[in-house]
């Protein structure tokens, strides 16, 4: 059942990318960018991520794709098609993007991985145990980070502001 | 041990079927696809009597009689309360049968999908619903933030029907709901927070079972209990929140294009979802399948067959959800529509203060039970919760 | 093919991030592009989980899916930046084409 499972979410997941990245209508790729989103929640559910899964879907489909999708219809027609970049413009992309997947898929292909297995006492990381990493200050703890990304989520929430308001004449 | 899958699990066990059959059915997908299937008849009907009782109450309150005449004939004659009760399938049956007229200018995968995708939304909302001690089909260990990123899924269909319309009211309508709906998202997370922290878990049946151990959540929670029954009201477009169907100003705001089955789905699926929000705050707060005073312990050690505890439950968990639907439709009933600046403010500046004040008490709650009452019984009620 | 091990999602990482590299240097539409950086995103958290993962888990490794979560939590609030700029840049040229926005190019 697993592998299939895998394959069959991989076939997805990718379907969506290559809707965004070769879609004429932006609208179209921001629905094939949802899906993708959905998907890889998927996969995050496979590696016994629930938490990060569920997360994935509440920030990225239900904000992130949201506020994408605002910025489309704000800035496009309904049904306005965009041309695809001219071919002098995509080929040298599409050799730079094999050339960086081959090389990346050699260096991990041709390496052993310290990897160990999975142990169902110990290995599952819970909401409680990310909540005591989230707010540890020794060693491995990351309470000083956390209380940066509220720093910088408050950050980019005044700038966003700031910029796409309209300035008064 | 729970789950619809296990309780069906252990039927097939008990029947005595052929072998063959038996290995048929025991096979995960199968019991998990039984489970589904139960929860859609389930959901079906009950989307019937929702809307029946809608109209019943509705008009009650408005001092008419509501559907009179479609129904069983005994309940017919002159029966105020009861009659009509199939009015919603006449309803149905003729939405079903009526044309679907698609514009000629839409965007026809998104004006296809939309009610698809908010439809899916209210229905994948119902895996975590507890029904009774292991009923539920299945009890993820992230309920409740499952049942949140679930909502924002409704609203990705809601956008998708309010731009694919191709039509002006349908894109104000679509762009006044998302607005509403993403700003009551966040008051109703911290409202959930209350609960969740006094049972440290986000599990909804262990929840439950801490609300069993100890009081309901509501007394240390109300001002969470309220702000989660109105921000519940607006994500699901209910009115008084109901600007973005407006019907009398935006036309019928983002369905305005839809017709027949389409539109049947955006309205069961806002029925579906209204049924969800009052079994949340039946669960979270007014402690789910079980019975205050200790009468669920009683129930569950006097070693009663276990399928008979958990219809109680289920009996029980019905009950408080219907009570909190009825609030929710007296309230639709009983107040005038917000206007869209007056909801912004209100979500912003007065619902969300509130919500964090309801985080407080409920932190300072716990705390105090510590402190008053001893390290080990505060570990003895609220489990693991170190 | 038996079991779908760490080689097999670091494959789907890799491919899904050069997709998205793809589109980045492809795309035109300002917003198009802001897209396919999210798949980069979402390209790079899928290994960071792989590697918790089947390295063992637990608290040891968690720093691949705390990372993640920092990772989800910065990539919502550059959207919400690059957005407010999509928009800033609409306003003045009316359009949101990424090659003909080159003023300040000499």
């Amino acid at each position: 059942m697993n592998p299939y499972l895998f394959y069959a979410i991989a076939a997805v997941v990718l379907f969506g990318a290559l809707g965004v990245v070769r879609s004429s209508n932006i609208f179209h790729a921001g629905l094939s960018l949802a899906l993708t989103f959905g998907a890889v929640a998927a996969v995050y559910g496979m590696l016994d991520a629930h938490f990060l899964a569920v997360v994935q879907v509440l920030i990225y489909v239900g904000a992130i794709a949201v506020i994408l999708k605002f910025a489309v219809m704000l800035t496009q027609h309904i049904g306005q098609q965009e041309p695809h970049a001219p071919l002098s413009q995509q080929f040298p992309a599409l050799v730079g993007c094999l050339a960086f997947a081959f090389l990346a898929l050699y260096a991990i292909y041709h390496q052993t991985w310290a990897l160990a297995p999975w142990d169902p006492a110990h290995s599952y990381i819970s909401v409680r145990d990310l909540g005591k990493l989230f707010l540890g200050q020794e060693r491995g703890g990351f309470l000083f980070p956390f209380e940066m990304v509220g720093v910088l989520l408050l950050m980019a929430l005044i700038g966003a502001v700031m910029v796409a308001s309209k300035e008064e004449s | 041990m729970n789950g619809f899958d296990h309780a069906f699990e252990a039927l097939f066990n008990q029947l005595p079927l052929p072998d063959a059959v038996r290995q048929l059915l025991t096979m995960k997908v199968v019991l998990m696809l039984i489970s589904m299937g139960l929860i859609i008849g389930f959901i079906s009907v009950l989307v019937l009597f929702l809307i029946w009782l809608e109209r019943k109450i509705s008009a009650r309150i408005q001092r008419r009689m509501g559907p009179m005449t479609s129904g069983p004939s005994f309940l017919r004659s002159g029966n105020m309360w009861f009659g009509g009760l199939l009015q919603t399938a006449a309803d149905a049956i003729k939405l079903l049968t009526k044309e679907t007229v698609t514009p000629a200018d839409v965007d026809y995968i998104v004006f296809v999908l939309a009610p698809c995708i908010v439809f899916a939304a209210s229905l994948m909302a119902y895996v975590v619903i507890p029904f009774g001690p292991d009923a539920s089909v299945s009890d993820l260990n992230v309920g409740v933030l499952y049942l949140l990123a679930v909502g924002s899924m409704t609203v990705l269909g809601i956008m998708m029907a309010g731009w694919g319309s191709n039509s002006k009211y349908s894109l104000l309508g679509g762009l006044r709901s998302v607005a509403q709906m993403i700003s009551y998202e966040i008051p109703m997370i911290f409202a959930v927070l209350g609960p969740v922290l006094m049972a440290g878990s986000l599990s909804l049946q262990e929840i439950i079972q801490v609300q069993e151990r100890t009081a309901w959540f509501i007394w240390p929670n109300i001002i969470g209990f309220v702000v989660f029954i109105i921000a519940g009201t607006a994500e699901t477009n209910r009115p008084p929140f109901d600007l973005p169907e407006g019907e009398s100003e935006l036309v019928a705001g983002f369905v305005t294009e839809y017709s027949g089955m389409q539109f049947a789905m955006f309205f069961l699926a806002e029925f579906s979802n209204m049924f969800v929000i009052s079994a949340v705050a039946a669960a979270l707060f007014l402690g789910g399948w079980s019975l205050p005073f200790g009468i669920t312990q009683m129930m569950r050690a006097s070693g009663m067959p276990h399928v008979l505890f958990s219809a109680l439950g289920a009996v029980v968990f019905l009950t408080k959800t219907l009570v909190i639907v009825l609030i929710l439709m007296w309230v639709r009933w009983t107040f005038p529509r917000v206007r869209v600046d007056q909801l912004m403010h209100f979500g912003w500046k007065t619902l969300l203060p509130f919500s964090f004040v309801n985080l407080l008490i409920a932190a300072v709650y716990m705390i105090a039970y510590k402190q008053i009452f001893g390290e080990a019984v505060f570990k003895q009620i609220f489990g693991a919760m170190s | 093919m038996n079991t779908v091990g760490l080689n097999e999602y670091l494959t789907l990482s890799v491919v899904l991030f050069s997709i998205g590299l793809y589109g980045v240097l492809t795309r035109r539409n300002a917003v198009a592009v802001l897209m396919s950086l999210e798949l980069m995103f979402n390209a790079v958290n899928i290994s960071l989980v792989s590697f918790t993962r089947f390295m063992g888990g637990g608290f040891e490794h968690a720093m691949g899916l705390v990372f993640a979560l920092f990772v989800v939590t910065v990539a919502a609030a550059e959207v919400t930046l690059g957005v407010a700029i999509v928009l800033a840049l609409y306003r003045t040229f009316h359009h949101i084409n990424v090659e003909e926005v080159d003023l300040l190019k000499w």
